[in-house]
């Protein structure tokens, strides 16, 4: 019979620890190890990128944090975009946001007011370069880069960088954008300092049988802007605007709105608010 | 201040509710601004006669250039059928 050596299991118990502090030290790499690849040049890295497009992180801006409900068409391949300002949804069939919704509160609105900022608008970089809107789309059109969620709104530096985000514009006619609707984004700002928080979700519609697009054919120009405006505790209302010259704004209750469009802008706002106009505050 | 360059990239600055808005082809004011008899106001005001003497500025260089695109189109807008109708 052979003598084991004495010396062997401690060589064998050195060897182990060695394995182990080898794995401690080169650990097999997992996918969030590997590196990131280089951001392309098409769409470089933005440090004003939108957070993640969860109900959750759309956050304050939407009323109840829920989303506009739309009809089956308009809702059709809806990507959100999340930023602290507003929350959006683009479509890759128009190229252009469906709705925004933002939270407007005197404190914001206060900040906002006080606040100079210079911005330049930019295609969403979260958004596939197939289905966004791009700068050279708009050149030569004759249209505006309409915000919807307004930039005047918006109370500091980074929030205006990303309003200008064409997540958030859409082809606009610039007597509209300039007058009436400036006007309108204006005076919800007055209501909201004077009066107290909103809740606002500003939308396109598209409405005829054809639509026009901007001259390069990539994106789809509106026939109407909407704004549906929530005042807490007091009732809603919305405002239609053609998207043309000498286009004037409506105003109709959230549930004509809904029911001639299809558009439920507060889908968590009970039935009898839907109904009740708040007409004589604005 | 913030930097702003008129008849280049599109880009606008905000003071207040009124916007500054400017493209390669052209420079749009629009909306409103409240001066009070206050030192902020008067920093606002002369932030807006910078901005302004600087645009004179972008544009006799535009218009030294030649180069300025029309803000319009030469054509009617193109139409395709409505896909959400």
């Amino acid at each position: 019979m052979l003598r084991r050596p004495g010396w062997l299991p401690l060589l064998l118990l050195l060897i182990l620890i060695a394995l182990v502090v080898w794995f401690y030290l080169n650990p097999a790499q997992s996918p969030q190890n590997l590196p990131s690849p280089a951001p392309s040049a098409e769409a470089p890295a933005p440090d004003h990128g939108p957070v993640a497009a969860s109900d959750a992180a759309c956050g304050d801006n939407l009323y109840q944090g829920a989303r506009p409900d739309l009809p089956g068409k308009l809702a059709q391949g809806l990507v959100s975009v999340c930023y602290q300002g507003y929350a959006s949804a683009s479509s890759p069939i128009s190229r252009t946001p469906m709705w925004s919704a933002e939270h407007l509160t005197p404190g914001r609105i206060a900040q906002a007011r006080a606040t100079e900022r210079a911005s330049a608008f930019y295609p969403e970089p979260s958004l596939d370069a197939d289905m966004r809107g791009e700068l050279a789309d708009y050149r030569r059109s004759g249209l505006d880069r309409g915000h919807l969620s307004p930039s005047g709104d918006m109370p500091g530096h980074e929030e205006q960088r990303q309003s200008f985000s064409l997540a958030n514009i859409a082809p606009q006619n610039s007597q509209l954008n300039r007058g009436p609707w400036s006007d309108l984004e204006s005076h919800l700002r007055d209501y909201v300092q004077s009066k107290g928080e909103i809740w606002v979700v500003t939308g396109v519609l598209f409405l005829g049988e054809t639509i026009n697009t901007t001259p390069d054919g990539r994106v789809m120009v509106p026939s109407s802007f909407w704004k549906a405006v929530l005042v807490p505790g007091r009732g809603a209302l919305v405002f239609v605007a053609p998207n043309k010259d000498g286009g004037r704004i409506d105003r109709v209750s959230l549930a004509d709105f809904t029911q001639r469009t299809g558009i439920t802008p507060f889908p968590r706002l009970d039935a009898p608010s839907q109904t009740q106009i708040v007409l004589g505050d604005f | 201040m913030e930097s702003f360059k008129a008849f280049d990239a599109a880009q606008a600055i905000t003071l207040g509710d009124l916007t500054l808005e400017s493209d390669e082809s052209q420079l749009a004011l629009y909306g409103k601004l409240t001066l009070l008899a206050d030192a902020a106001s008067q920093e606002r005001l002369d932030h807006l006669i910078a901005l302004l003497t600087q645009a004179r500025a972008d544009l006799a260089a535009a218009i030294a250039r030649g180069d300025t695109p029309d803000p319009g189109p030469d054509k009617p807008l193109p139409s395709v059928k409505n896909p959400f109708a």
